[in-house]
């Protein structure tokens, strides 16, 4: 009684600081916030969700059953399914789901104040997010670990199975394209992180070398070779830009840079896995568990000031980072880190075939997802703490700003926001920088952000290391995203070209890895190469489009998790998803909506294009302009069909999703519940 | 070729002898695998409490996969005793092949 007492006490105070530290945040109206408010309302937000919210879910709605004998337990095989300590399979789970998305989408979305964003990543985590990955994973665990497709076939029938799996290949391809941009975009013209970059390729190689013929699975001592190796590189990228004619050797503009990451791209997926992908994969985790603890002691110890405002005034549609307003662009922007529909298929694959015990769903489930919210919440800090003038010059397209520096800060000044060419030009000479204007892409304004951060905690002599560093660690796991995905684009297609003539099919048969991965590469490649020759920088198209499809992926996993809980019987629990996906319906086919209706040609991709036509039409176009307009017209009608292809997959499945629950309602025939029958466990927990 | 050996293996278990070796699995320990009877229960999180240290230590391991080979053969002498198991290469191999043939990453 008395300890029931004192944990009321405990949580009621967690409950009074996680509210005043957010209306902390909402309601400073002063010039800076001590970035600690953040961190302090993060942690007492997830902290109460996963207490309170969590826990009700796990027990009164999932009906979460610790004596069940999991798919891991019962199907063991030593190989995938493997009863796992808890501890692990949250390292595994979290490393798999945390990628690259959540430290890029809150930077742009920085663009609108710190505000917006940093609300949907608390509150989208909580009640959307964490709830998504958390219902997914029980769902498959109590499914013998099937994938989200497969439930989505088994449950509600072919249709939602086909969506599922075509919308997944589509986000594959935007998201590969749109990363491999902001990579490009990170070593334009910058011989020192072109360099490191490029290390990292032989290091992963040796690293594979040695883990697969020198010392064969020795997994630790691979990977200390390779982190030294890494550091080297990142020191040795500061060397090579000192030196007149290897620095010639490492300075590219964007295109250049774009074929080599789609040779690279191409090259990976067809090479053997110990080569470079797997080795690549364990320094990449390595580098960003570290970088990610890094970066959360330096907050606490340095408490930083934000300094971005609360609001800007792009929240009316005018931003220069992407066009379109508030709503919904700020949910589309930030996807990972709020709700991710990728995470579905993580939870929904490996996850529920290492669980020991169901018990295990919550803190995997919905622990893993509020700690990479939290990585969320740490680029938003990142981003906000930067003076908003050189946020905005940084991140700001040469086409909304002007190619000429002091053409870029008059206009940047002009929006309140004040920075000079010096200012900039310090700057970029102190991160070792030819230049920081028009870094789009977020990961150079990332990396200026972390090397402030950890420049005034470990020493600010070493900020280009910092910088570089950073850099790095960006780049190391985008092109791991890279090489995975594609690969992984790979073997759906095949799957799917395998109906229409078997051989096609064989994931070993050489000419059918090569004609799959050709397709899958070509396929990304095209939207990286028009993303890298818009003036405009690509990312101002390329990542809503890839957060609508992201969304939408939620969407269709929450879809599902619904479906089952009507076919449990659950009909008045089911707002526990259904409200979230609301959300996501609403703020997704209204982004679609904009984005083919809007008559403002930075939001509206029909309108831009007809903008476009008129103008190559009229000849006003330099010549310059004018040979790569036809591309661009092109490709902006396409990414106008893609959306609304988006947008049609999402209404199917989310009707077809009714029609179940309807028809089960009254009592007509549905897909019967797909679970695995009870088992007791004969596993004891420690 | 040795991704079939494995399969094999998996077949040849009884369903008496998969059960048992569960639980020996689920230690993740040699030595229990030895000793533990065909009734034994065993914490699914490892046997005995260790120094911190060394806990600590086991779990970075297990977490990077440093000791799976050590788990699989635990694993296979419990289960599949007087067939070979496989050679540290192969069997390393074998788990990177398995492991990207699905979706590893996200975004």
């Amino acid at each position: 009684m008395k300890k029931s007492l004192l944990s009321l006490l405990a949580w009621l105070a967690v409950a009074m600081l996680g509210a005043t530290a957010v209306s902390g945040i909402a309601l400073n109206r002063g010039e800076t916030v001590n970035a600690l408010w953040f961190v302090t309302a993060a942690l007492c937000i997830y902290a109460i969700g996963y207490r309170f919210y969590a826990v009700w879910i796990a027990t009164k709605v999932l009906l979460v059953d610790p004596s069940r004998a999991t798919p891991a337990e019962r199907l063991n095989n030593g190989h995938d399914y493997v009863p796992t300590n808890r501890w692990v399979v949250f390292g595994h789970h979290f490393a798999a789901i945390a990628g690259p998305g959540p430290l890029v989408g809150p930077t742009l979305a920085a663009q609108f104040g710190y505000l917006p964003g940093t609300l949907w990543i608390l509150f989208g985590a909580v009640l959307g997010g964490c709830v998504q990955d958390m219902v997914t994973l029980f769902n498959s665990t109590r499914r013998n670990g099937r994938s989200l497709g497969q439930m989505a076939r088994d449950e509600l029938g072919a249709i939602g199975g086909i969506a599922a799996l075509i919308t997944t290949l589509f986000i594959m391809i935007i998201l590969i394209a749109v990363l491999g941009l902001v990579v490009v975009n990170a070593m334009k013209h910058s011989p020192w992180a072109t360099s490191t970059v490029a290390a990292t390729i032989p290091i992963a190689m040796l690293v594979g070398v040695y883990m697969h013929s020198i010392r064969p699975g020795r997994v630790l001592e691979g990977s200390l070779l390779g982190l030294i190796l890494l550091l080297l590189a990142v020191a040795g990228g500061g060397w090579i830009e000192q030196q007149p004619v290897l620095r010639e050797l490492f300075d590219y503009s964007g295109l250049p840079l774009a074929w080599a990451v789609i040779a690279y791209g191409f090259a990976a997926a067809i090479l053997p896995v110990w080569l470079l992908l797997a080795p690549r994969d364990y320094l990449s985790t390595y580098m960003k568990l570290g970088t990610v603890i890094l970066l959360m002691l330096a907050i606490v110890w340095m408490q930083p000031s934000v300094k971005m405002p609360a609001f800007t005034q792009f929240i009316d549609g005018t931003g220069p980072i992407f066009g379109g307003a508030l709503f919904p662009f700020v949910f589309i922007t930030i996807a990972c880190g709020a709700i991710s529909g990728f995470h579905a298929l993580i939870a929904s694959g490996t996850t529920p075939k290492l669980l020991s015990n169901e018990r295990d769903i919550r803190m995997i489930g919905y622990g893993g997802m509020a700690l990479e919210s939290f990585v969320a919440i740490m680029a938003m800090i990142a981003a906000t703490v930067l003076d908003p003038g050189v946020f905005f010059a940084i991140n700001s397209p040469a086409g909304v700003v002007g190619k000429e520096a002091a053409e870029a800060v008059a206009k940047i000044s002009s929006w309140g926001f004040p920075v000079t060419v010096e200012q900039m030009d310090l700057l970029a000479r102190q991160m070792g920088e030819a230049t920081l204007f028009a870094r789009t892409g977020g990961a150079p304004s990332l990396a200026v952000g972390m090397a402030s951060i950890f420049g005034s905690a470990f020493g600010q002599g070493m900020l280009a290391l910092w910088y570089h560093f950073a850099i790095m660690f960006e780049a190391i796991f985008i092109l791991t995203t890279l090489d995975a995905g594609t690969r992984v684009g790979r073997f759906m297609l095949q799957d799917m070209l395998g109906n229409i003539w078997e051989p096609l099919g064989r994931t070993s048969w050489y000419p059918s890895v090569l004609l799959s991965s050709g397709i899958v590469v070509a396929a990304w490649g095209y939207f990286l190469y028009i993303g890298v020759i818009d003036p405009n920088g690509g990312v101002n198209i390329l990542w809503p489009l890839f957060g609508i499809a992201n969304q939408i992926l939620a969407a269709i996993a929450l879809c599902v998790a619904t479906g089952i809980l009507v076919k449990s019987g659950k009909l008045k629990y089911v707002w526990i998803t259904a409200l979230p996906l609301s959300w996501l319906v609403i703020i997704t086919t209204s982004a679609v909506w904009e984005k083919i209706s809007s008559s403002d040609v930075r939001v509206g991709l029909l309108a831009a294009a007809d903008d476009l036509a008129a103008k190559l039409a009229s000849g006003i176009l330099n010549p310059e302009k004018a040979a790569s307009a036809p591309q661009l017209i092109f490709n902006q009608r396409l990414d106008a069909v893609l959306a609304v292809f988006f947008a049609c997959m999402l209404w199917l499945i989310v009707l077809d999703m009714v029609r179940v629950c309807f028809r089960y309602l009254y009592g007509k025939p549905v897909p019967p519940l797909s679970e695995a029958s009870y088992q007791l466990t004969r596993l004891e927990k420690a | 070729m040795s991704n079939s050996v494995v399969e094999e293996n998996v077949q040849e278990a009884t369903p008496a002898a998969g059960a048992e070796c569960q639980l020996i699995w689920a230690a993740g320990n040699k030595d229990m695998a030895r000793q533990a009877g065909p009734d034994a229960v065993v914490h699914a999180a490892g046997c005995k409490p260790q120094s911190f240290w060394l806990r600590a230590w086991s779990i970075i391991r297990e977490l990077s996969g440093d000791d799976a080979y050590e788990r699989y053969l635990a694993h296979h002498s419990a289960c599949h005793p007087g067939s070979m198991p496989l050679a540290r290469k192969d069997f390393f191999r074998n788990q990177q092949q398995k492991k990207w043939g699905g979706i590893q990453r996200c975004c």
